[in-house]
């Protein structure tokens, strides 16, 4: 938590465009944009989305060290572990068997696929500015359902007993006025396709659909010294989801978090879980 | 249960069933609310440390002290601080502890401890923000190490206090060190702003732009003195 408060920090503080989370929330939720920015659902009142195991303690054996590989570098801040060719692995695995899985490295999926879930139901929901204040933890036949309460009312879900994917719980009835959606700053096509790697040539040449991206965005931004769609804030209001159903699932409890002073009130134990002490000569 | 797990956790290596010692993991969540069995945990957790159980254990041990420490726990992770391997990982308890008997074994260990480990010491001492350590943090500011050096006043910049903010403005840095003691000034000052100590930011932020410094320490100054209602 402190580390991306930090980073908001530093970028405020030098008033220079900082750009990050999810490059997803524009495309893969415009439908439900449409509909809640629309005003069809009437008030949001909750939106619940699916995401997966929570990331755990990694205690694979050692392996010997690949000669190519700088293992303490590697490490970095993270606790000294040995090294083992799966617990650095880059696969896009949560399950285990990939960096992804371990928490001295990774939250697990509700950081992977909750990073892109959250930041698109905070978008849909329009809570981007605002970070949660209640943490209800429950769980049911060993899974956990975490709901996280907005200072407005709005709840969002995540694994909500019976409820789908990016499940919305409008107002029936209610319709309301409708907003303009935020888009990118930049409405050129700008790069190589998406996919498209090095040495791509089937999608050489082939440019971006219509409507810009997040990296046009941000060019433009550096350009006009505006915030970018994706502004860093947003982003790290969307990983405080992520790490406070961390934490409620670590202590296996629900907890309440003042935003504006990031810590859990009256909850030393809590409180002890925001931040964690880098390995010399790392720092923030 | 519990009983085997310690014995488990007396060999324990990486590569083993981590279900041999999941019971201390389960109990150090599970004894909240109980303070009779989470002293008595904390005190077995506690005293692992000062045997030859594995690396691995310790740093387990370590791990769950985050949860159940107390100051009754900071000696034994005390005498870890000056260990090379373990050195990380007593701080990982300690920087979260809110007793002040924490921050007074880190500032004992800054004292004794040499080469990279003294940056871990400044580093959870300013996490920890205690007004005991702007002193010792200071002097470090023009320590001939500049990664030491950068550490105290990254560490220095973390904490919302006006003596933090005065031992960086009093400061003479090196050229070498001084954006970076800039830039922890500025950390600072937003610190104090943000705590509602509107005086000792502005002080800090007149004092930077008095010191004609670079252009993005100067903008940034200058937006700092803004928000503190100067002009």
């Amino acid at each position: 938590m402190r580390e991306g408060r930090l980073v908001v920090n530093a970028a405020r503080r030098y008033h220079r465009v900082v750009s990050g989370g999810s490059q997803r929330v524009l495309e893969d939720y415009r439908g439900h944009l449409e509909r809640c920015w629309g005003g069809e659902l009437g008030t949001i009142k909750s939106i619940n989305v699916v995401t997966n195991n929570f990331s755990s303690l990694c205690n694979l054996p050692e392996e010997p060290v690949p000669e190519s590989m700088d293992w303490n570098m590697w490490l970095g801040p993270a606790p000294w572990a040995p090294y083992n060719a799966s617990r650095c692995s880059g696969r896009y695995d949560t399950s285990g068997n990939a960096w992804r899985a371990y928490n001295d490295y990774s939250g697990g999926d509700i950081t992977d696929w909750g990073a892109h879930h959250f930041g698109g139901a905070t978008f849909v929901a329009d809570v981007r500015d605002l970070q949660p204040t209640k943490v209800a933890y429950t769980a049911t036949g060993g899974r956990p359902h975490i709901s996280l309460e907005y200072p407005n009312g709005f709840v969002l879900h995540s694994c909500r007993p019976g409820a789908g994917q990016f499940q919305i719980e409008g107002t029936p009835g209610e319709t309301r006025p409708p907003k303009p959606i935020p888009s990118y700053a930049d409405s050129r096509e700008v790069g190589a396709a998406e996919g498209a790697k090095d040495g791509d040539t089937k999608n050489k040449g082939k440019r971006r659909r219509q409507g810009g991206s997040i990296y046009g965005d941000f060019i433009e931004c550096v350009r006009s010294g505006t915030r970018p769609f994706r502004d860093i804030e947003w982003a790290v209001n969307t990983m405080a989801v992520c790490h406070l159903a961390t934490v409620a699932n670590t202590l296996k409890r629900s907890l309440v978090w003042d935003p504006a002073k990031q810590e859990f009130p009256g909850d030393a134990e809590a409180n002890r879980l925001v931040d964690r002490a880098r390995r010399e000569p790392w720092y923030l | 249960m519990l009983d085997q797990a310690f014995d488990a956790l007396k060999t324990y290596t990486w590569g083993q069933d981590r279900n041999l010692v999941k019971p201390l993991e389960d109990a150090a969540i599970a004894t909240r609310g109980d303070a009779a069995a989470r002293k008595e945990l904390e005190a077995r957790l506690a005293a692992v440390l000062t045997t030859d159980a594995t690396y691995d254990a310790k740093q387990l041990v370590c791990r769950l002290l985050v949860l159940v420490g107390t100051a009754a726990s900071v000696p034994a992770l005390a005498g870890l601080l000056a260990d090379k391997k373990l050195s990380h990982m007593a701080r990982y308890a300690l920087e979260r502890f809110a007793e002040p008997e924490a921050g007074q074994a880190l500032r004992d260990a800054l004292a004794k401890v040499g080469g990279e480990l003294r940056i871990g010491m400044a580093s959870s001492l300013g996490v920890r923000g205690e007004a005991a350590s702007v002193a010792p943090l200071g002097a470090l500011l023009g320590d001939g190490d500049v990664a030491l050096a950068t550490a105290a006043a990254h560490a220095l910049g973390a904490m919302a206090l006006p003596e933090a903010s005065a031992a960086l403005t009093a400061a003479k840095p090196s050229d070498e060190m001084k954006a970076t003691v800039a830039d922890a000034t500025l950390a600072c000052a937003e610190k104090l702003l943000a705590a509602g100590n509107k005086a000792a930011a502005l002080k800090a932020y007149e004092s930077l732009l008095a010191a004609s410094p670079s252009e993005p320490i100067r903008e940034a100054a200058a937006r700092g003195r803004q928000a503190c209602g100067g002009a």
